[in-house]
Parts: structure tokens; sequence; C-alpha cells
């Protein structure tokens, strides 16, 4: 019964003991840094929540997100056109280069235009169908990107000129535009005799494939080219001198000119004529098809012609040749004269 | 606002912005945090950062503060739970070993050795202390919270997150300890 009062007695006791051996107090700088934290918080103003962080936050969320699909759907629905621009880009720099493949054989050709070949080695670089014309179009992707123009322009022309001379070659190739004068000083004079033959531009009917041509500019291009080729004419009556002068081909008419005919057909076209040239030493370049001369040249048949249908004309001599032109054969004249009907 | 006002009108007061009244509840309150952790401690740094962090706490969350209990459990509770943050991250010898170190021992078996060099009050206070210091750590914290906080059985199970009847147990064992220890002073 005793021992629980003497427990709360010495409980006391070490109750008091404790409080007074207990006396440790915190660091004054410990108590100078809370309560100036404390002083510091109360001063400090609460943080305003702005009523459009809240208000606004999800319509404007909302917004953004229907302005960027938006804008995303626009720019995925433009980009076939972006991507047509660059073919076209693409295209301009296949013609270009094509164009510059075409100069090159061109050049090659200057340095064997000294012979009397040139003409026909010049008609089988037009014949290849490649584009002669101007780099300054080409260069261009915007007039790439638009459909070529079905009908020709009579101010475009390109001029390839050979000295008759036969020791050098020249061959320009310049665009005449509408607001563009060609310049004199270019063309050589028809007294210095060079041959000269002008292309030109023709109007062809339109073909099935033209809406084609309209979306595949290079394919367009190839067609403008063989068109071109096709219609190649005499550029004057006056001037023409087949055996010197300047060769120009005109782009424009819709019937062939002479040197891009087969040997066969020229010998039948009644305004060409099939003559033997002798400044070629190689055996197959040494024919030439060239515009009938005078009266007695025009509208002979030198294939099937007779000595009647010549020497009918007055003035014609009928001088037979020696040519083959079997069906199903190369046309073979064996190195002599095709039958022609002379003017004496 | 009155120097008898209760820590948790004063409390209050602070809340409200009024920064003298947090002087007066800190000036109150500051010396039993302090030696709270310098008990379960042993290191004056220790005890001085574990009450900063404290006061810091208490300061920040002023808005939120609700006079639902006695503020000095509410100040506890803190301590409490800082405690055993510090003990997790620190080594927690102490927390598991209930029988100090041999240190300890010495220190709390020197003034038997040596009683006549001090004074015999000095000689009971610095005996009492070195028994505390070698309580078990529950034991121990409830101990310092009812002779240093003041607190009741009721409010050390509520800031140890223990039923009463483990309070009342642990402070009964620390008690028993230390009347054992003091026998001879008693």
């Amino acid at each position: 019964m005793n021992e629980p009062i003497d427990h709360k007695h010495e409980d006391k006791q070490i109750s008091a003991l404790y409080q007074k051996a207990s006396a440790e107090q915190p660091p004054e700088h410990l108590d100078n840094a809370i309560l100036a934290a404390a002083k510091r918080e109360v001063r400090a103003k609460p943080r305003a929540v702005s009523p459009f962080s809240t208000r606004w936050t999800l319509p404007f969320s909302l917004a953004a997100v229907v302005v960027l699909s938006v804008s995303v759907v626009t720019l995925v629905q433009k980009e076939p056109s972006m991507e047509a621009t660059g073919s076209a880009d693409r295209l301009g720099q296949a013609a270009e280069s094509a164009l510059a493949h075409q100069e090159e054989k061109i050049a090659k050709l200057k340095t064997q235009a000294a012979a009397p070949q040139a003409e026909s080695e010049i008609s089988a670089v037009v014949s290849s169908k490649k584009p002669v014309t101007s780099s300054k179009k080409l260069q261009s992707p915007e007039r790439l990107a638009e459909p070529p123009p079905l009908l020709p322009s009579p101010q475009r022309e390109t001029e390839i000129r050979v000295p008759s001379s036969g020791l050098s070659a020249e061959l320009t190739s310049k665009e005449t535009l509408a607001d563009s004068t060609p310049q004199p000083s270019e063309a050589v004079p028809l007294a210095e005799t060079p041959k000269r033959l002008k292309l030109s531009r023709t109007t062809v009917p339109q073909e099935p494939k033209a809406e084609e041509r309209k979306a595949d500019i290079a394919e367009s291009s190839d067609n403008e080219i063989s068109t071109a080729s096709a219609a190649i004419q005499p550029l004057d009556e006056s001037q023409q001198q087949p055996s010197r002068g300047v060769l120009a081909f005109r782009l424009g008419s819709s019937e062939p000119a002479c040197v891009l005919l087969a040997p066969k057909m020229c010998l039948q076209s009644p305004k060409c004529t099939y003559i033997l040239s002798n400044e070629s030493d190689e055996q197959d370049e040494r024919y030439l098809c060239r515009e009938a001369a005078n009266h007695c040249e025009q509208g002979f048949d030198q294939l099937q012609g007779s000595k009647q249908s010549c020497e009918s004309k007055p003035g014609c001599l009928f001088v037979p040749g020696h040519c083959n032109c079997l069906e199903a054969q190369p046309c073979d004249c064996q190195g002599k004269n095709p039958t022609q009907c002379v003017q004496q | 606002m009155h120097a008898d006002d209760p820590d948790e009108h004063l409390m209050e007061q602070y809340r409200d912005g009024n920064a003298e009244a947090f002087t007066t509840l800190y000036q109150r309150n500051k010396a039993a945090l302090y030696r709270y952790f310098l008990r379960q401690t042993h290191h004056n740094s220790i005890a001085e950062e574990l009450s900063q962090d404290v006061w810091t706490s208490i300061i920040r969350a002023r808005r939120s503060y609700q006079a639902n209990a006695k503020f000095t459990t509410y100040l506890f509770q803190i301590a409490h739970n800082r405690l055993v943050d510090y003990y997790r991250r620190a080594d927690n010898r102490v927390m598991h070993n209930p029988v100090n170190s041999d240190e300890d021992c010495e220190i709390a078996n020197g003034v038997q050795h040596h009683p006549d060099k001090q004074a015999e009050a000095a000689q009971i206070q610095q005996r009492l202390l070195s028994l505390v210091h070698a309580l078990p750590q529950e034991q121990r914290e409830a101990f310092i919270l009812k002779e240093d906080a003041g607190l009741s059985v009721e409010q050390i199970a509520m800031v140890t997150d223990v039923n009463a009847e483990t309070a009342k147990s642990r402070l009964r064992y620390a008690v028993k300890k230390i009347r054992e220890g003091l026998k001879d002073f008693l």
C-alpha cells in the first residue's frame, strides 16, 4: 500500500530535478532566423490567383488545339501543289541538262562542219528529237510549271549557220522574244554565202495526248521538238542556195524539209532533189537532199519520172541515174548519180 | 494580444498576420522543442537544424492552421515526424538500440565513480540526464514529452501515434529506470 505513494513522491522529485537539470536554450542566431522568417512570411502578400488562369484555361486550350489542327490540315492539303512545284523544278533541271547535252552535240558538229555533209549531220541532230530551245526558257521553273503553249510563237527561232568554206562552222542559238529584236550583227550576210536554215515553231493539230502533255512538261518538250523538226522549211525562196549559204530552219511549216527526208522520199518528192555531193569522202554521206533549184527539178520524180516528163519542160534535160530503191531494201545509188532533170 | 493567451490563440493570430503573436508563441515553446531534439540526438547542431525545420514548417503552414488540438500537441507531432525522418536518414543505431553505447553507460556511471568531486545537486542533475540519455528511444521520448513539453499521457500517445496504454507504459518504464538510477540520491 505504501509503495505507490512513495513512488509518487519520488516521481515528483525526479520531475523537479529534471526541470532544474534541463535548462538548455536554443542559440540566439536560431531565434533570430526563425523570427525573421516568420515576419517575412507575414509581410509576403499571398499569391493572387489570376481569374484568367481558372476561368479561361480550358476554353483557351481547346481553341489552341482547334487552330493548330486546322493549320495542320491546311498545310497537308497544300502539300501536293508544293510537290508539283518541286517536280517542275526537277523537270526544269532535266530539260536544262538535255539542252546542255544538245548544245554539246551541236558544238561537236561545229568541228565537223568543214565537210559538206554537215547538213546531213545537222538534220540528224534535229531529227534526234532533243530540245533545241533556248536555255532561258528552261531555267524558269514557273514557266515550266505551266503547260507548254500548243500554238507556236513565230518570234522564236533558232539559227544554225554553217559557212560554206568548209573549214570552220559556226552554230548559234538565239531566242527572239516579242520585246527584243534579233541582232543583225549575229546574222551572217548572204554575200558570205553561208548555208542557212531556219527553224520555226509550227502550228500543229492537237494530238489526243494533249492533256497529258500539259501535265508532263518533259514529254511536251520532246513533242515540240519533234514537231519543229518535222516542219523545217526553207526560210526564203530568194535566199535558197543549196550548195552555199546559211541553213535556216524555220519552225512554222507543216511540210517536212528536204534535208530531213529519207533518200527514197527525197527522190519521190516534187519539191526536193536528191543529188550527189563531192564534198565528202564517205560513201554513205555523199548524197544530199535539197530543195528543187529550178523549174526542171520541181515536180520531177527522180525515182519513177521519165525522160519525157522531164524534157517536156522547156530547157530541161533528163540525166539517167543508178539509184535502186526497191521495197524492203535500203535505197542504194551505189555511189553514182541519181536520176535528175537538170536545167540546160 | 495578452501574454497569457493560449498558444492556440496566438497561432491563430499569427495565421491572421500578427507577427508579434508568433514571437510570443515561439518564446514559450522554443526551449522545449530544442531540448526535445537535443535529448534525442545528443548533438546541438542537429537539434538546432531540426528545430529550425519544425518552426519553418509551422510558419509556412500558418494559413491552414486550425485549432483542433493543443498547440504543443501540434508542434510536437511535427517534431516527432521530423525526428523519425531524421532517424531514417541517419544511422538508426539509436533508434533500434534500446541500450545506448558504452560511452553513454560510462557517462551514466561516471558520477557514481567520482561523487565527491562535484556538488551534490549538480551530481544528481548530471546523473539524471545521463539516465535519461540511457533510456530507450521510445521511453526517452515519452519522458521528455511529459517533462519538457508538459504533455499528458493522451497527448503523448497522440504525438507518438500510439495508444494511450502504450504511451503510459513507456512513460512508467522510463520513470522506473530513472528512479532506480537515482536510488542513492533520492
